[in-house]
């Protein structure tokens, strides 16, 4: 199956003519309470213009579960605070992508309430809903006017051909044709859909669960209960199967001498994510459940920031128990990241990243990667014409070396605007 | 001849003309609207532990200053005002400088802050740097700097440069004191927040000796 077979077999979702006037209504519907309740009420606003050209496929590779791509032609971002009072706050987030399909809309919503200084302890806070990723730290930068690179790391998106709605008989599985390399296509699995498969750490799709974080004397913390996994999270509010998953991070920021700033820390997160109606699948092993088989991802993120200068790395790996596969499936990914400001309007930035899959071996004996290794560069300049205001130019080239039809070059201008 | 020599002895020890006087007054602003919510779903770990109280209620937040019809030197040593970088926001919002003056950019918190400027009369881009460090920047030119913090977008600060020596930044009921301001007539100029130029709203003449009251209103009647 080559790229252009994937892409018109796979399940092309469509905005709705009517889409966005039912999320414009359903904003308004969600916004008008919090007015009411609220001591203080604030709205930020943001949006992406976008032109794109190059392969087709660039661009596919980039796309997530709901169709959503940061290279989309617009794309929005708006988000509500509703301050009860001096520690409790009601957040609501909503993107809006002219890609993403309007039919599952209602999962764009990010309703979550903080809760700070719990019991009068500055290092305790809460939060609770739908939660902003907890797994490293490339969440807190996941707002595109946070970072300088249009396009999300790999570590945080890009689909496997690991699925959760899956059991495959066998290892044989990923060695059918569109398997390898179809990960973000949603395709047909015993005459229903199937979602994409999934990625190290999914960060567009926020999960449902409770959070402790906060930090003392530098030392950062961050403990979340939640429905899903950090590849699989809960994407319907709804749980899939009956186990929890568990997200953490625990780091460390120098607050003073000549590494003020310096930035390490260590992540983990497991859970169940195979969806318990796998359980009546004819593949299903006897006497187990599906929350016998667990996603765990392990990870590392370093950061360093100085004058005109900001370095972000991070590396993870997740690993996979997959019903009647064997070993378990693991993909290991990393991204660097430099940006480097040119006085007061120019920037420059580039990412070199890259995910690496571990090798299995069919029933005739063939040893391969459960899914295609693949590397992508990105680099960008952007100019800041004010406060709000920033256009940018970027490249991002992708390397599949075993299958060069996956492989590609996108160039994109994006004029990028938002409000505080 | 006396009073001549005392003067210029005076000037020459202390740097302040023998008859100095002073301009006290109110300039009558618009009530400040209340500050924007920080709708910052993503930095949990930024959250200052006690930010500045800006609540609304108080007057926009305003500048005084004064022309002299004549000849206003500027002196070589001025003062450098501090703008601090605290809670993430800028402590205080608003410093004034004569043009050519300096202004030093602290760091007082325990993370990182990027100062930058876009204005047309003064780009700057101060980088990051830790706690405790600063960085001084000249401003050349008189008219309003607007400066940012690349990583807090709530944080908003102005450096007014100003072409005149005598000046003040208004409290919050919009009073003003200026002191040693030698004796002669002056235009009266104020900047307020939301003003893309300085208005100038009056004349006052400072006695040798004594204070001048000045007062103006810029409250739209209607």
């Amino acid at each position: 199956m080559d790229a252009r077979q994937r892409r018109e077999g796979g399940y092309t979702m469509r905005p709705d003519r009517h889409g966005f006037l039912k999320a414009g209504f359903l904003i308004s519907v969600l916004l008008v309470p919090q007015t009411l309740v609220a001591a203080e009420f604030g709205v930020s606003a943001q949006g992406t213009f976008t032109y794109q050209t190059g392969d087709d496929e660039a661009f596919d590779l980039n796309t997530m579960n709901r169709g959503d791509n940061p290279f989309s032609t617009f794309r929005f971002l708006i988000a509500s605070r509703a301050i009860i009072n001096e520690n409790t706050s009601f957040y609501l987030e909503v993107p809006v992508d002219a890609n993403a399909s309007s039919s599952v809309f209602i999962t764009y919503l990010r309703p979550f309430a903080r809760l700070t200084k719990v019991g009068g302890a500055s290092w305790l806070n809460l939060q609770a809903g739908r939660l902003p990723t907890v797994f490293g730290t490339f969440g807190e930068r996941s707002n595109s006017t946070e970072t300088e690179l249009i396009g999300i790391p790999l570590l945080y998106f890009y689909h496997s051909a690991a699925r959760g709605d899956i059991v495959p008989a066998d290892n044989d599985y990923f060695f059918q044709p569109g398997v390898r390399g179809g990960g973000y296509l949603p395709t047909t699995y015993n005459n229903r859909m199937s979602f994409a498969g999934m990625p190290p750490v999914y960060d567009s799709c926020w999960d449902v669960g409770a959070e402790l974080y906060g930090t003392a004397s530098g030392v950062q913390y961050s403990l979340a209960a939640v429905q899903g996994t950090a590849s699989r999270p809960s994407i319907a509010g709804k749980d899939n199967n009956d186990g929890k998953g568990v997200i953490g991070r625990v780091g460390y920021e120098t607050q003073s001498g000549p590494l003020f700033g310096l930035r390490f820390g260590l992540s983990g997160a497991t859970g169940a994510y195979l969806n318990q109606s796998m359980e009546s699948d004819p593949n299903f092993p006897a006497g187990k459940t599906a929350e016998d088989f667990t996603n765990t991802v392990l990870g590392g993120d370093l950061s360093f920031a100085r004058g005109p200068w900001q370095f972000f790395s991070e590396v993870a790996r997740a690993s996979y128990e997959v019903p009647n596969v064997n070993p378990t499936l693991y993909v290991t990914g990393y991204y660097v990241e430099l940006v480097r400001d040119l006085g007061p309007a120019w920037s420059v930035a580039a990412r070199q990243e890259g995910l690496y899959y571990n090798n299995i071996t069919s029933s005739t004996g063939v040893t391969q990667t459960w899914d295609y290794n693949i590397s992508r560069w990105e680099a960008s300049l952007a100019y800041r014409f004010r406060q709000g205001t920033r256009l940018r130019l970027g490249y991002q080239s992708t390397h599949v070396p075993d299958a060069s039809d996956l492989s590609g070059h996108l160039v994109a201008l994006q004029l990028q605007v938002w409000t505080r | 001849m006396t009073r001549a020599l005392l003067a210029c002895l005076c000037a020459l020890i202390w740097g302040v003309p023998a008859f100095a006087g002073e301009v006290t007054g109110t300039i009558d602003l618009p009530r400040r609207p209340a500050p924007g919510v920080n709708v910052d779903l993503y930095g949990k770990y930024d959250t200052p532990d006690s930010p500045p109280d800006q609540s609304g209620g108080g007057k926009l937040d305003g500048v005084v200053f004064l022309r002299s019809e004549t000849n206003d030197v500027i002196p070589g040593s001025l003062p450098v005002p501090i703008m601090d970088q605290k809670n993430a926001h800028f402590v205080p919002r608003i410093v004034v400088v004569p043009a050519g003056g300096r202004v030093r950019f602290l760091n007082s918190d325990h993370m990182f802050h990027n100062v930058f400027s876009l204005s047309p009369i003064k780009k700057f881009d101060l980088g990051r740097y830790p706690k405790g460090d600063s960085r001084l920047v000249t401003f050349p030119h008189a008219g309003v700097v607007q400066v940012f913090c690349d990583i807090h977008a709530e944080m908003i600060g102005f450096v007014v440069v100003v072409d005149a020596s005598h000046y003040a930044v208004l409290d919050a009921s919009g009073h003003y004191r200026i002191s040693d301001v030698p004796s002669g007539n002056y235009e009266v100029a104020v900047w307020a927040e939301g003003m893309s130029q300085f208005r100038t709203v009056g004349r006052v003449t400072v006695p040798t000796s004594g204070a001048a009251e000045f007062t103006a209103s810029l409250v739209d009647p209607r």
